[in-house]
């Protein structure tokens, strides 16, 4: 199926354009961007593919990176080293890394889905956790203070190279690619920029899905989503998350399963209800918030920085955490990046402003790269929900023939679509750009 | 067989407080955080708050829980799922879920609900006839869906209020009133005639009570500590909670 599809999109040209690609309507039953980022694609529109993690074939491995750094007991659970995903080929095949979104594990929905595309496509297949993962943050971060490109970029271009000297006596692969979604997404420009530099890897060709091009532009659009829902009164976040459980109870029959939790854990409860848009877009924002939270207690208790933990305290392995839960609820991400990353880095860059620090965050610190670099290519949505006005223009306009635009799918709604499966395919199947 | 399974249990509630052992204190530090109040007008982790008074005994055996499952547990589960093809393993299910339709028509009868009690007795009559001895869910097929009830729904039905959050070991999340219940759900299997007989002979050989606990666990999708939060425990205390919430209203 996914030779004919890969044929059928090389034979109409469609895989890497002739010029900047606007796509024209494929088979993506929704039109609201939000209602696309909340339910993904419906089982009708999926294509056929693996699952990497039911069928037992994604191995999750550890990694140690920092063997003498000592973990708080309260993260007792996830302090054994970087966790990444390896599905291996039979044989001889090329080797891509993929990289999870904010706050996303190695396991995580949006990196799986890619995974399980890329598997069928015959790579070998390396999930990584995002640099503002937990398990990141306490075992693959040098700072543990993610959302500093630079240094995000370096522990990860560490990270991969520690991986494949790992992997080099299990599996046999030819080149290296490398693949990111969302904030995962301008770590792989990163990473390709810095690649270009110090040539220790050599990716074969990189692909960027749905970035943002401000970290701090696209995070506030998130925390607007939450802010603007709990403007509406007290207790409104409240009592939504109580009408949506009970609507979602109604159609879960489980045999009193809980449902697996994660920052997306709200994205996957409602794909069993039909929603309000305006629902909807609060529950993007409660979903970003607990994400926001759990990046910014991590760090704050790994880098001792005085945010909501007092410094220097010591919490146990059954500490409550409540309280500092219900402080985390009302800050946002901007919130981390002016009172825990700023003053964290401004220890070490005397002067750094916020301003300074927005701007750095951003595919612009790369974008002379990105404009000559053939090897690295964009898949977004004109939907993308992250993106504010203009952004898309803008990521068309640095990667010119290399990008290839869809009109719906939201925030990477249509990562398991036939049509994306094969373009990602296509891409990464036809050999080193010149 | 009871005797079996009831040092089991205590054994595993002592180790599992042997877990807990440790102290929960936080060690305050040496200066007051930028941020400390959550500000009035948002109420969003308001809402997690559940009453918790024995918070750190009860993460002492989610730790537990984690443990059991990684090095016990869950090996054996993935084994189950990878050796037994799914046409097996839903045979198995369907075959304890036959068991526990008595469960749910004595909860639907002392709930006063005798349309759930009628239904659940009737996917037993025809499953343990037509369906092989509740091997496939003939009643399921022809539209009787299952309606789970238990002794702890029941209870809050009558009024009985949650008490704490607990955790239990191996179980998982529950609450006073349920724990009662699960204790309570034990016994109307040993008074009826062919359920006791099946009971007695799945309870005489341990390897069946272990089929049993495999065969749940392999279908609850949850995983200790792999949800990436370090704010697990809350969320799953306010789900949990909710969801008997919810559960006490069907």
């Amino acid at each position: 199926m996914s030779a004919v599809a890969t044929a059928v999109i090389w034979g109409l040209g469609l895989a890497l354009p002739s010029q900047a690609e606007r796509l024209g309507a494929y088979d993506y039953p929704f039109v609201d961007p939000v209602t696309a980022t909340v339910v993904g694609t419906p089982e009708a529109f999926r294509d056929d593919l693996p699952d990497l993690i039911e069928e037992q074939i994604l191995d999750l491995e550890r990694i140690v990176m920092f063997p003498d750094r000592a973990v708080s007991d309260v993260f007792w659970y996830n302090r054994e080293g970087v966790e990444y995903g390896l599905a291996a080929q039979d044989g001889v095949a090329p080797l891509v890394f993929a990289i999870a979104g904010t706050n996303g594990s190695a396991i995580s929905g949006s990196v799986m889905t890619l995974a399980n595309g890329l598997y069928k496509g015959g790579f070998h297949v390396v999930t990584l956790p995002s640099p503002t993962s937990l398990n990141f943050i306490i075992n693959g971060s040098t700072t543990s203070v993610p959302g500093h490109m630079a240094n995000d970029t370096a522990d990860l271009y560490d990270l991969i190279q520690r991986i494949i000297e790992e992997v080099r006596g299990e599996i046999e692969f030819t080149e290296v690619h490398l693949v990111g979604l969302s904030l995962g997404a301008m770590n792989a420009a990163w990473l390709a920029e810095l690649d270009s530099r110090e040539q220790a890897i050599g990716f074969g060709r990189v692909l960027v899905l749905n970035p943002p091009v401000s970290l701090y532009n696209s995070t506030r659009i998130l925390d607007g989503y939450f802010e603007d829902h709990a403007r509406k009164g007290p207790g409104a976040i409240g009592l939504l998350l109580s009408d949506l459980f009970s609507r979602f109870s109604e159609e879960f029959t489980g045999l009193g399963a809980t449902p697996d939790l994660s920052g997306d854990f709200l994205f996957r409860l409602y794909q069993a209800v039909q929603p309000r848009e305006d629902d909807l877009e609060a529950l993007v924002g409660v979903s970003f918030r607990i994400s926001a939270a759990n990046i910014a207690f991590v760090s704050d208790v790994m880098s001792n920085a005085n945010y909501v933990v007092p410094k220097d305290a010591i919490l146990g392995m059954n500490t409550p955490l409540g309280r500092f839960g219900e402080v985390l609820g009302s800050l946002s991400f901007a919130d981390y990046i002016d009172h825990l990353y700023l003053p964290y880095y401004q220890a070490s860059e005397p002067g750094l402003t916020l301003d300074q620090a927005i701007a750095r965050e951003s595919m612009q610190t790369v974008e002379p790269f990105l404009r000559t670099a053939e090897h690295v290519a964009l898949i977004g949505t004109e939907d993308d929900i992250i993106l504010a006005d203009g952004e898309v223009d803008y990521l068309e306009d640095v990667f010119g023939t290399r990008s290839a635009f869809y009109p719906t799918g939201g925030h990477c709604g249509n990562f398991a679509t036939p049509d994306f499966v094969a373009r990602m395919n296509a891409w990464f199947r036809s050999g080193s750009a010149s | 067989m009871q005797i079996w399974l009831r040092s089991t249990l205590l054994m595993l509630a002592l180790v599992a407080l042997a877990a807990c052992s440790s102290t929960p204190d936080v060690t305050p530090g040496t200066a007051t955080p930028t941020f400390t109040d959550d500000k009035p007008e948002d109420t969003t982790l308001d809402a997690l708050r559940i009453h918790d008074p024995f918070e750190p005994w009860n993460r002492g055996v989610y730790r537990f829980n984690k443990d059991f499952d990684d090095k016990i547990f869950l090996p054996v589960v993935n084994a189950y799922e990878f050796v037994f093809p799914e046409v097996v393993r839903d045979s198995v299910t369907n075959f304890f879920r036959n068991l526990g339709e008595v469960n749910n028509a004595v909860n639907g009868l002392a709930q006063i609900r005798p349309e759930v009690a009628g239904r659940a007795v009737m996917r037993f009559l025809i499953n343990s006839t037509v369906g092989i001895a509740g091997l496939f869910d003939v009643a399921g097929s022809l539209g009787m869906e299952r309606h789970q009830e238990d002794f702890g729904q029941t209870l809050a039905w009558w009024g009985v209020n949650p008490g704490p959050y607990l955790v239990l070991p191996v179980y998982g999340p529950s609450n006073a009133r349920d724990t009662t219940g699960l204790g309570v759900d034990f016994l109307p299997g040993t008074f009826l005639p062919y359920v006791s007989d099946v009971n007695a002979f799945l309870f005489s050989n341990p390897a069946l009570i272990g089929l049993t606990a495999v065969d749940l666990r392999s279908q609850i999708p949850f995983e200790y500590w792999q949800s990436g939060n370090a704010f697990e425990y809350e969320l799953v205390r306010f789900l949990y909670t909710k969801k008997r919430e919810f559960d006490a209203q069907r």
